[in-house]
């Protein structure tokens, strides 16, 4: 049997759904005759609901920092032509990144994007 | 922010989309992206309460989980290694900033409960007043959704640790909001 302590000590996790089996278990069954606990854990669940949608609702981040992301992974594009529409295009790529400068060529089709070829001047 | 997607019609596991950013799929990346860039944002936003610094720092983590996708030993859950890396970065930049004597404003005391009552983000205004090893644990338990197991991984203390601040952080946010 698990008593009010150490019930109280694994609620948050318990409320999460983040707890191990087992201890799920024996705080469901502490839960069935605690109603001191079931009022802790109504708690805990609003207070974990409201504090994240406080944080949703702060500004996130901005697409500036994927953009920084991008150039510094997949390479920043010194050169891009792109012929064709979003049915059917075709994109040729020379980017620059950390190590060395990759040229790409990708073909659009229906909204798909298909590697043509790819090969790095180091 | 994704610029082609998965072709897979169920949503892939953290674990396959890292192991493809590994091979250097940047569709995998794109979806990784999406998934952990915010939350590693709010996360660092949690440690260093500056939005500036905490954009650097998901910036940072993200392109090391593009380097370092490759090392991922599988031990913890994804999101365990990608905050840690998070973590990490973060006290860099903290380090670096104290050492430029640009200190961040702590909360060293409660504040009034009428001001918290009246704020529009409560719960988030209660939880800013903890002290930060306590505003941690809540924000990785509630808002990052680990296990304490996880957790105690992440912040390299035992799990009694996490246990305990979490309980003083439920106190001290109940003696705050109810």
């Amino acid at each position: 049997m698990m008593d009010c302590i150490r019930a109280n000590e694994l609620m948050p996790w318990y409320a999460n759904n983040n707890l191990p089996s087992e201890e799920a278990w024996l705080i469901a069954d502490h839960l069935v005759n605690c109603p001191a606990c079931r009022e802790e854990l109504r708690w805990i669940i609003r207070m974990a609901r409201e504090h994240q949608a406080d944080l949703e609702q702060m500004p996130g981040l901005t697409e500036r920092t994927w953009n920084k992301v991008v150039a510094r992974t997949r390479g920043l594009p010194v050169v891009q032509v792109n012929m064709g529409h979003s049915l059917l295009g075709l994109s040729l790529r020379v980017l620059v990144e950390g190590r060395g400068i990759p040229m790409r060529g990708d073909l659009f089709l229906l909204g798909y994007q298909a590697p043509l070829f790819a090969f790095e001047a180091v | 922010m994704t610029d082609g997607k998965l072709q897979e019609t169920a949503v892939p596991e953290d674990n396959f989309l890292l192991s493809e950013v590994a091979k250097g799929d940047p569709d995998a990346f794109s979806e990784l992206y999406d998934r952990f860039a915010e939350r590693v944002f709010r996360y660092a936003l949690t440690l260093l309460r500056d939005r500036q610094l905490a954009e650097e720092v998901a910036q940072e983590t993200m392109v090391c989980v593009w380097q370092g996708a490759g090392k991922f030993s599988g031990r913890s859950q994804v999101s365990t290694w990608i905050f840690g890396i998070a973590r990490k970065q973060a006290h860099n930049l903290l380090r670096q900033e104290t050492k430029c004597k640009r200190l961040f404003p702590e909360a060293t005391t409660l504040p009034d409960p009428a001001d918290v009552v009246e704020s529009k983000y409560q719960v988030l205004g209660a939880v800013e007043a903890l002290p930060p090893e306590q505003r941690e644990i809540v924000f990785l338990t509630f808002y990052a959704g680990l296990p304490y197991r996880e957790i105690a991984n992440l912040l390299d203390v035992p799990e009694g640790t996490v246990k305990s601040r979490m309980y003083y952080a439920k106190r001290k946010l109940a003696e705050m909001l109810r």
